[in-house]
């Protein structure tokens, strides 16, 4: 029998402390999505022991955060997922100190041929071949990288059970499909017909005469193998089995044309890249023309493509995505999906805020890489923010100002510069009663600077808050974290990064003292930012020494090198990392620039040889 | 393929309400034995355990053994029930992995309950091995098929919520959607009878499954990764896995309707879509989950089934009203801390919770037990197990485990009986109430005893349920029956006390 009293922390090892040293990157699939039914987190729990755990999404939030408090399966963002959601996706771990890389030019990394679509490219991709928004990747097995098992293969026969069946039963979709009305004489003929057009979008390439005849044989055979031998079933059938087939299921790259160490894809081949990097999606008419023909057998021609793609609005969805997991808003145990504050010390505050503020932040990001067309300094620095009647208050407006839906303002360039001084990170990232320099530092210094500093001791986080004789939450904080286990990464990274912003309290408002002592907020720090050491003071400074960084704009390069190659970092991918990071120093060069130039690295339109 | 569809043994059903039959002995052959089945309904954050046990520690059930009991309910199948006393978990308690100690007794309740070994004591600390479900599905499953995991609403994703593994380090989630459960099943159903050749749906397979390996031969004609080729290989196999099985003429859709699965429940249920609110996951979901597990089993789908119930639920249905949630109330402080304050009346609550399952428990069994297979019942031929994730949730032990089997699995388990598995040593209860005794929250007198490895009971059940070992017994299950991973099985075996010789 165990009886469990007071604490338990287990004596763990550290992570080799805070020396900025480079961790290998975790062996992490990043296309095992958070993609699943919109769950918001239930209950979480802490870890076992100590007094102070749980912060529970339903509020039962005390003094620590619960270790290991999750929801349900959370979903990928809105819509287009690429599929990198969540904790496990975007590794981006290997920040290096001084950024010295490994880039070895043409090497391209060993990918698989057979990468299955994800439950929210399933789902894009019948949008956008008939039309039908029905979801049916709630039928799917969650998506792995493994072989195709009996659960999923349930999964597919349901899936295309189910869509063939919509299909024929709602006649905008059934049009989209079968181009013909037949009589009785001409049956035939529109089933090839709609065979010949269908086909090679269901496939994503042009069908073999074999294919084609295999199809057609569904249709000439439908007596043994439909119900009563009707049009419609054998039609259905025919859609049916497209949508079972593996070159459906999967963005098959089977091309076989040999270009040095590598095959270089078939034109169709890089329009599947294309469109799945961009929209989560299969290429639209005018991206498979460009296929049929030689534009995207050069580079030129492919950035031509993408640009033209990423200002279609299925792009947004899919950069939405790649924010969404880049600020962890869609991340598997994410904070900003729900949690309570102390209403003694936060009147205002309401649930209903949670999801606006992060609704917020997603608008900014899409707003400064779309509408204003921004750089990545741009999502650390510009003052745009989206308010309504709810959260107006937060940043010091008047809610009668404002209507329920959020509205384009701008603030105060020296107070509220950026993505990560918006309500919606400050308040996720801070706890029940009071801010937390130690949640925000370890965000912007792990997630934004690529500064691998490791996970907390087990039982790090029951550690109580000293408060005798220490005034401020800064000292408080100091206090707590002075031991010799936790100072080397607290006292000189997390910390100070954390105290910069100080001046926001838990739920984003600004404040110049702290609200249980009146004690005068200090916001000076010395904050590590990459490899130098600034005196930074406030959140303008920091805004700006972050967004000047080499070392986050090298992160943000990775991440989306990782995010839309769909692969953890690698040593091939490191070229691109580093010519992305140094264009990001070009003034002007824009976000959406930078996704196009995505398009333009050897391993984008080549694919490796196998041993 | 085609050999294969003509149903020798297998013959039509009897659907006379309300007992359904899943066989009937054709008039010539010999009727064909039943297939067993394990099935496992699994609770969390323990029970209140001096209510929970049957009054005869070692000895015959009978209906007076479980009065006043939370096993009250299952009076009508005493003489089917097996009691196995004085079963413990292993590893538990502070483990050292690689040099490593991590302890947290609900990622270990969870992670080691059904794979016998340690989980990782770093990352998302993982259990290091795969459960009985994936180890024992293969031996037994037509086809040697994964087994059926379900749960009733959603779960958490992380190592609170898994209680499956297929390997080391490879949670393996549940099914969660009743529509799901059902779509899988639809594809076996026949016209409601023997299903020929002749029958459009085997044609209509046998196109597609054309089709599709055609696509793939393609695949395989390329040059690829090793990864690739067994992909495609792996997919292969599957598509000649799923060429329409013999199955029951049973496995059809008026069985569903019979067993009150129908678009319109299954809608109600939750359909595939999720769920609208714990309490119709919990009841109308949990129910068709039931009914489901009972037509997978009617049409031998599968014979590893585990029906997960999830420990972060606040109760708010079927008369129970809680302000706190289960695991919250399992700490008696209502809250994921430990120690603290008594919540007023919370042993109470615990009861009714236990109670609850207990209802599911019942219900389950008693669907089971109304299925005639042969010359004895669906539930005569399974053995179907309460297994918990921890005995009393407030000192999260691992030994004395209240467990409870109905069904002899075809006779290979004893019947009507509870058996004190630690001879000669007076296991006792445990001691729910005494955390409460004064308001602030204790840990009562527990017992020691009840150690004896459920590694055993794993060996049992599985050679119970027919697998085998190249044709020989199963002899052991799992990494380690001990707190020393690396001493391994050290009582190797089955429990000889619980088997009907």
């Amino acid at each position: 029998m165990h009886t469990l009293k007071g604490s338990i922390v287990v004596a763990a090892t550290l992570a080799a402390g805070c020396t900025g040293r480079i961790e290998a990157p975790s062996e992490v699939d990043p296309s095992v999505q958070g993609s699943g039914s919109t769950g918001s987190g239930s209950t979480g729990s802490g870890a076992t022991g100590s007094g102070a755990t749980g912060s529970g999404a339903t509020g039962s939030g005390a003094t620590g955060s619960g270790a290991t408090g999750s929801g349900a399966t959370g979903s990928g963002a809105t819509g287009g997922s690429l599929g990198v959601g969540g904790d496990t996706g975007v590794g981006g771990a290997s920040g290096t100190t001084g950024i010295t890389s490994n880039c070895t030019p043409g090497v391209v990394p060993a990918t698989t041929q057979l990468p299955r679509l994800t439950q929210a490219q399933y789902d894009n991709t019948i949008r956008d071949l008939v039309g039908l928004t029905t979801q049916p990747s709630t039928l799917l097995a969650p998506d792995t990288v493994g072989s195709v098992d009996q659960r999923a293969w349930d999964g597919y026969k349901a899936a295309a059970d189910r869509v063939s069946q919509e299909i024929m039963a709602d006649a905008a979709a059934r049009a989209r499909a079968i181009p013909c009305t037949p009589t009785t004489d001409t049956e035939l003929a529109c089933v090839q017909q709609t065979i010949a057009t269908f086909g090679p979008k269901v496939f994503r390439r042009p069908l073999t005469a074999e294919e084609t005849a295999k199809f057609e044989a569904l249709y000439t055979g439908r007596v043994e193998i439909t119900p009563t031998g009707t049009w419609d079933e054998a039609m259905q059938l025919i859609l049916r089995s497209f949508l079972l087939s593996p070159s459906f299921l999967t963005r098959a790259e089977t091309a076989e044309v040999p270009d040095g160490a590598n095959f270089l894809l078939s034109p169709y081949e890089v329009a599947s890249r294309l469109s799945y990097m961009l929209w989560s999606s299969m290429p639209d008419d005018a991206l498979f023309a460009a296929a049929a023909g030689t534009a995207l057998t050069t580079p030129e021609g492919i950035l031509a493509e993408a640009n033209r793609m990423l200002a279609d609005p299925k792009a947004r969805n899919t950069v939405a995505a790649f924010h969404a997991a880049y600020t962890k808003i869609s991340s598997g145990a994410s904070r900003w999906t729900s949690y309570m504050r102390d209403a003694a010390l936060y009147p205002t505050f309401t649930t209903d805020m949670v999801p606006m503020m992060a609704a917020e932040t997603q608008r900014f990001f899409d707003h400064v890489t779309f509408d204003a067309q921004g750089t990545f300094q741009d999502l650390l620095t510009s003052p745009v923010a989206f308010v309504n009647s709810s959260i107006a208050p937060l940043y010091g407006l008047s809610a009668a100002s404002y209507g329920t839906d959020l509205t384009q303002v701008d603030l105060d360039p020296a107070l509220r510069p950026g993505a990560f001084t918006r309500v919606g990170f400050l308040s996720a990232y801070s706890l029940f009663n009071r801010s937390s320099p130690i949640l925000r530092g370890a965000f912007l210094q792990k997630a934004i600077l690529c500064n691998d500093i490791g996970a907390p001791p087990d039982g790090a986080e029951g550690t109580s808050l000293p408060t005798d004789g220490l005034a401020t939450n800064r000292e408080r904080v100091d206090a707590m974290t002075s031991a010799p286990d936790c100072m080397g990464c607290h006292i000189s990274i997390i910390n100070p990064t954390g105290f910069t912003l100080e001046n926001f309290d838990a739920i984003g408002a600004f404040q110049s003292v702290e609200k249980d002592t009146q004690a005068a907020i200090n916001a000076q720090a010395i904050v590590p930012v990459g490899a130098t050491e600034m005196d930074l003071n406030g959140p303008q400074a920091l805004m700006a020494a972050i967004a000047a960084s080499p070392y986050a704009q090298r992160c943000y390069a990775q991440k989306w090198v990782e995010f839309a190659y769909e692969r953890t970092a690698n040593p091939a991918d490191a070229c691109t990392v580093d010519d992305l990071s140094a264009r990001m120093t070009q003034a002007g060069y824009k976000v959406v620039n930078l996704i196009a130039d995505l398009t333009q690295s050897t391993s984008f339109r080549f694919r490796a040889k196998e041993l | 393929m085609k050999r294969r569809l003509f149903l020798k043994g297998v013959g039509g059903a009897t659907l006379a309400a309300p007992f359904l039959s899943s066989l009937e002995t054709p008039a010539k052959a010999e009727a064909p034995a039943a297939p067993k089945r394990l099935v496992i309904f699994y609770t969390q954050n323990g029970c209140y355990v001096n209510k929970w046990f049957p009054s005869v520690e070692d000895g015959a059930l009978t209906a007076e053994s479980l009065a006043g009991t939370t096993l009250a309910g299952l009076a009508p199948f005493v003489s089917k029930l097996l009691v196995p006393r004085g079963l413990g978990m292993f590893p538990r308690g502070q483990v050292t992995v690689n040099g490593v100690q991590y302890f947290d007794p609900h990622d270990q309740g969870m992670g080691s309950k059904l794979t016998c070994g340690p989980i990782d004591s770093g990352g998302d600390h993982w259990a290091l091995q795969p459960s009985l479900d994936h180890v024992l599905a293969p031996l037994v499953n037509p086809g040697g098929k994964g087994p059926l995991v379900l749960s009733v609403g959603n779960s958490f994703a992380n190592v609170k919520g898994i209680v499956s593994y297929t390997a080391a380090q490879e949670p393996y989630a549940p099914e969660t959607k009743p529509a799901n459960v059902y779509s899988s099943l639809t594809g076996l159903f026949g016209a409601g009878g023997v299903m020929t050749e002749a029958d459009y749906r085997v044609r209509q397979g046998q196109s597609i499954i054309d089709l599709v390996d055609h696509d793939l031969q393609a695949f395989k004609r390329l040059n690829m990764s090793g990864a690739d080729v067994k992909k495609v290989d792996d997919w292969l196999a599957l598509l000649r896995e799923t060429e329409i099985p013999v199955v029951s003429a049973a496995c059809n859709a008026d069985t569903a309707t019979a067993l009150g699965i129908t678009d319109a429940e299954l809608t109600a249920a939750g359909g595939s879509r999720g769920f609208t609110d714990t309490a119709t996951a919990f009841t109308k979901g949990g129910d068709m989950m039931i009914k489901l597990m009972a037509l997978t089993m009617m049409c031998d789908a599968n014979r590893v089934i585990i029906l997960q119930w999830p420990g972060f639920v606040t109760f708010n249905w079927d008369g129970i009203v809680h302000e706190y949630d289960h695991h919250g109330l399992s700490h008696r402080n209502g809250s994921a801390a430990v120690g603290g304050t008594c919540v007023t009346g919370v042993l109470d609550m615990i009861k009714q919770i236990d109670d609850w399952y207990a209802s599911r428990y019942v219900k389950l069994v008693t669907l089971m037990d109304s299925i005639s297979e042969g010359a004895g019942t669906m539930l005569d031929n399974s053995a179907t197990m309460w297994l918990p994730e921890l005995a009393d949730g407030n000192a999260h032990n691992n030994n004395n485990l209240p467990i409870v089997i109905a069904g002899g699995a075809g006779g290979y388990l004893k019947q009507g009986v509870s058996v004190n598995l630690e001879t000669g040593k007076t296991l006792g209860m445990g001691d729910s109430e005494g955390s409460c005794s004064g308001g602030e929250v204790g840990f009562g007198q527990f017992s020691n005893a009840g150690n004896v490895p459920i590694n055993k009971l794993y060996v049992t059940l599985m050679n119970a349920v027919g697998a085998t070992n190249a044709g020989m017994p199963i002899t052991s299950f799992g990494a380690c029956d001990t707190n020393k991973p690396e001493d391994g099985i050290t009582k190797p075996g089955e429990l000889d006390l619980l088997k009907n010789v």
